[in-house]
């Protein structure tokens, strides 16, 4: 009886295994070709807070909600040139790595054309569009604008006078006012933009009234919509979609329609069962209730793309950026003041030269006024000694840091940076350096999760 | 309205000090606390590292733990800033002008507990106006346009420029140098790359946190192993017996510069953009212009550590204004936040109130206990914090250069950054050595950025007209003080008597 029953479950689990490869193999022919076998890094090329980093979670929350990965993920920030940083470490450093993900968007495309990074998202294996934001143009329930005919009819006149408040200069807002523009025919550098650190600072400087009008994603606004603080005028979709009462611009005349998108990418060189392994699990991310949830409540569009496609996205993107880029002639944009991104380091430069010479002006008035006194002691060249020898040891230290890891390389540092100031008891130096050590990895790789070098 | 609001804190409260609830704010000081401590970490790096793990409780507990990481890690820089001139957070350099030299003098102490009560004033202040103004003051931050920015930069850079004891000279061309490195990067306005020198990992400029750790933490540790006599310095300051408590004149003078770094901290909190590092640095400026022995400042004043810790979890509180009024980020800490809250489905902003208000009252009436929690939790520590100096000294700053190294790479997982902190920190010690203040290059590095930016902003909003700056009234107020500083520090100068400078700067405003 216990025998039977053994059977007809060992039965019951093959008949469930069968069908579920089956359906499986059907569905993606790929899946169990490769699986991931140590958990995955999902790195965000920007600081902790903002649009990528949010996303990025969402997709991680998915992913452990819905047990779509068999290993754990998490989520890193590597923040920096608006994401060519964490673009060059994902080519150079973890080519061929299918334990890394990273989260991109239109970002990486504008900053990595406009800062003539080595890499492009052409050099690394695309997995898959996610979502997209439309941008829109907001204006605070105070300006004398409140319809897109009156803003535009005021930028037409004189195009300086209108400042538009938006994220940093060769960013998704910037470009998308800089295609309107040229869709008036307003030359690009008439666009009087003014950069903000982020979405959040711009908002607030249009609900003050400091600028004219604002560039920014739906999402990111509808707060401040609702509550009535600020109207927006039109939206770049191309069909009346997050909101049945908002415009587009297409309708209104002007032939520009944007996505601000994002979506996930892995390092060069992985197989193809490694990347169709991803694009399956980001198609499943994509279906799952739990995410179109998330697409729902922030205003994203599902805009999931993948595989030939994507490529295909990814070149248009690039190409017509490019072209916006050059138009508005690259790093050196449309600032409207006069004074451009080198009046304060000229400033900077004058003013170190200027008290520079007056000090050694004034130096050699000492020296020659109290001529005996000034001798070089003995003492300050031993200083001098040990400050070299201690940058020495630093530099040795940073070197080996990189080739061994931090557990190898930081008892000796210790040991040998106590005897370089002076200490004597070995012993002690050594005892100390190793359970400082020890207790400094397990508080921050194990405690505090933060990898060391 | 005012019976309402009771209720509603009554609700807040009630839920705020459910065991469980309780437990999770205690967690969050200690957390905040120790990330405070460690450089390099903040609450930013704490609070992103929890968001996988507290996506599973109730948003009230999360939001609970998250206020004891900001409010705690704002006090826990302030530790090793005293007792080893290591911030633990860019808003703690400042503690370290007079917090180290009182630790020196055996009077730790006294400068940990003044830092312990100013960030509990401080907070707690901030608190209650978050609870009762927060709509008005938003207003007034709103009208704060990039003119208005301007001017109070620039007012920030007057009043701390004179931070160090050293000559007018040396002092200017300490600044010049800190502007220029705080300018590395690529620009905002242009996305142009500027004295990046081609080098990809400059392009986001250098990280405060990493100049302050560079400058003065390992900038400390090159000045004292070159000096060949580190034991010596620490051991007898633990010798002398540290008094833990702090005597009545030190509690009146506290008084006032808790106050005073409340006040400055929470306004300048408010506006977004601007942070704790801006608050502590103006309350140690306005502590010097008036205190009564500004020379003593940088010797190891209690008044340099009270205001400026007070002022920097004042600013905690006030960036909280922003972020719950308008849905608005103002700090590093708070755009972790904003993304909390969007994880959770809810959106910070005017709705907020209204939609969610259990957890908002929920989360203020925790910012209280949180407060308390950090004088409960790190008092009995205090002196066990200063017998930590009774350590072997070579052992202590090889500590602080592994920590120092951890920090800067737990940033953001670079090398560079690591090569930055001892690069600072050997321009710091070469610095010191040619008698060069080092503040000074300190609050280069963070305001020249900013004034830069604000000020070219105000040109491209106004299509170029200077008269931008005094034709608004908030624009024009701040300019006058700030040339009445000048002045007065001119004149000051040139009668080379204290007492004029002091009087006339005072009436100034």
């Amino acid at each position: 009886m216990r025998f039977a029953l053994n059977t007809l479950y060992l039965l019951a689990g093959v008949f469930l295994a069968l069908s579920i490869s089956i359906t499986s193999i059907a569905q993606e022919k790929n899946e169990g070709s490769w699986t991931p076998e140590k958990p995955i890094t999902f790195i965000v090329p920007s600081n902790p807070g903002g649009g990528w980093d949010q996303t990025a979670r969402f997709i991680q929350q998915t992913i452990i909600q819905n047990e779509f990965l068999p290993v754990s993920v998490e989520v890193i920030n590597r923040g920096g040139g608006g994401g060519t940083i964490a673009l060059a470490e994902l080519v150079e450093t973890y080519r061929g790595d299918p334990h890394k993900i990273m989260m991109t968007g239109f970002g990486m495309v504008g900053s990595a054309l406009m800062h003539e990074s080595d890499y492009s998202l052409s050099d690394i294996t695309p997995i898959s569009r996610l979502t997209g934001e439309y941008q829109v143009i907001a204006i605070s329930k105070d300006s004398p604008h409140q319809t897109l005919e009156s803003l535009i009819e005021a930028f037409k006149d004189d195009p300086k006078s209108i400042s538009w408040a938006g994220g940093s200069a060769g960013g998704s807002d910037q470009i998308f006012i800089v295609q309107v523009a040229e869709d008036l025919g307003i030359p690009s550098d008439s666009v009087n933009y003014v950069a903000f650190t982020g979405g959040g600072e711009a908002n607030a400087a249009l609900m003050g009234n400091q600028v004219t009008a604002a560039i920014t994603g739906f999402g990111e606004i509808k707060g401040l919509v609702e509550s009535g603080r600020v109207n927006l005028l039109a939206v770049s979709s191309d069909k009346r979609i997050v909101d049945p009462d908002l415009p587009t611009f297409v309708e209104k005349g002007i032939n520009v329609t944007f996505q601000n998108w994002r979506g996930v990418v892995a390092p060069p060189g992985l197989t193809l069962e490694q990347q169709a392994y991803y694009v399956g699990v980001m198609k499943q991310v994509q279906a799952s209730e739990y995410w179109q949830k998330i697409l729902a409540r922030n205003d994203w569009q599902d805009s999931f793309l993948t595989e030939e496609s994507l490529d295909t996205f990814i070149e248009e993107n690039k190409n017509r950026t490019a072209k916006t880029l050059a138009n508005m002639g690259l790093g050196k944009s449309s600032e409207i003041s006069a004074i451009g991104p080198y009046f304060f380091p000229k400033i900077v430069g004058l003013g170190m030269l200027l008290t520079g010479l007056a000090l050694v002006f004034q130096s050699r008035r000492t020296v020659l006024a109290n001529n005996a006194n000034i001798t070089v002691g003995e003492e300050d060249d031993q200083s001098w000694m040990t400050f070299a020898l201690t940058i020495i040891l630093v530099c040795v230290y940073l070197t080996m840091l990189k080739l061994l890891g931090f557990i190898w390389t930081t008892p000796p540092f210790i040991v040998a940076f106590a005897y370089i100031i002076g200490s004597r008891s070995f012993v002690r130096d050594i005892i100390t350096a190793i359970i400082l050590t020890g207790l400094a990895y397990l508080l921050f790789e194990q405690f505090l999760n933060v990898s060391l070098p | 309205m005012s019976s309402g609001l009771f209720d509603n804190l009554a609700t807040g409260f009630a839920t705020a000090l459910t065991p469980e609830n309780f437990l999770f704010g205690v967690a969050g000081v200690l957390l905040g606390t120790m990330v405070g401590i460690l450089p390099g970490m903040g609450p930013a790096v704490a609070i992103s590292l929890l968001l996988p793990i507290t996506f599973g409780l109730d948003p009230v507990s999360a939001f609970i733990m998250f206020g004891g990481i900001y409010y705690g890690a704002m006090y826990g820089g302030a530790t090793t800033a005293i007792l080893v001139n290591t911030p633990g957070s860019a808003s703690a350099a400042v503690t370290t002008f007079d917090g180290h030299p009182m630790a020196k003098k055996g009077r730790a102490g006294t400068a940990l507990t003044a830092a312990i009560v100013g960030s509990f004033i401080g907070g707690t202040f901030a608190t209650l106006m978050l609870m009762l103004v927060a709509p008005g003051l938003v207003e007034i931050a709103l009208k704060f346009g990039p003119p208005e920015y301007f001017g109070l930069m620039l007012l920030a850079l007057i009043l701390v420029a004179s931070v160090g004891n050293s000559t007018f000279l040396r002092g200017a061309f300490a600044t010049f140098l800190g502007v220029g490195i705080g300018l590395i990067g690529i620009d905002l306005q242009t996305g142009e790359a500027r004295l990046t020198f081609g080098i990809p990992e400059l392009y986001s400029g250098v990280n405060i946190v990493l100049a302050a750790i560079g400058l003065f933490a390992v900038g400390e540790v090159f000045w004292i192993a070159s000096s060949r006599t580190p034991a010596k310095q620490l051991e007898s300051a633990a010798g002398k017996k540290s008094k833990l408590s702090m005597e009545k004149p030190e509690w009146l003078r506290s008084g006032v510069a808790w106050v005073r770094g409340t006040v400055v901290g929470f306004f300048v909190g408010i506006l977004p953009g601007s942070g704790g590092t801006l608050a502590s640095f103006m309350s140690y400026g306005i502590e010097k212009k008036f205190s009564k022995h500004p020379e003593k400042f940088g010797t190891g004043v209690v008044e340099g550590v009270a205001g400026p810790e007070a002022s920097n979890n004042a600013a905690a509180g006030g960036s909280l204004v922003p972020l719950l009024a308008l849905g608005i980020p103002g700090s590093a800490t708070t755009a972790v936040m904003l993304v909390a809250f969007q994880m959770y489905g809810l959106q910070p902003g005017p709705l907020l109130f209204e939609n969610s208000g259990d957890l908002v009252w929920a989360l203020i009436a925790s910012l209280y206990i949180t407060n308390i929690l950090l004088v409960v939790i790190n008092l009995p520590l205090v002196g066990l914090w200063a017998k930590l100096l009774e350590l072997p000294a070579a052992l202590i700053y090889a500590v602080v250069l592994v920590f120092s190294t951890i920090g800067a790479f737990s940033l953001r997982g670079s090398i560079w950054d690591v090569g930055i902190i001892y690069a600072l920190g050997a321009l710091a010690f070469v610095m010191r050595k040619f008698n060069f203040p080092i503040a000074p290059i300190l609050l280069g590095i963070l305001l020249g950025p900013l004034i830069e930016q604000e000020f070219r902003r105000s040109l491209s909003i106004s299509a170029g007209d200077y008269s931008i700056f005094i034709t608004r009234i908030g624009s024009l107020l701040l300019l006058i003080v700030c040339a009445l500083l000048v002045l007065g520090s001119i004149l000051g100068a040139r009668k080379k008597m204290n007492l004029m400078s002091r009087t006339e700067t005072g009436v100034a405003d």
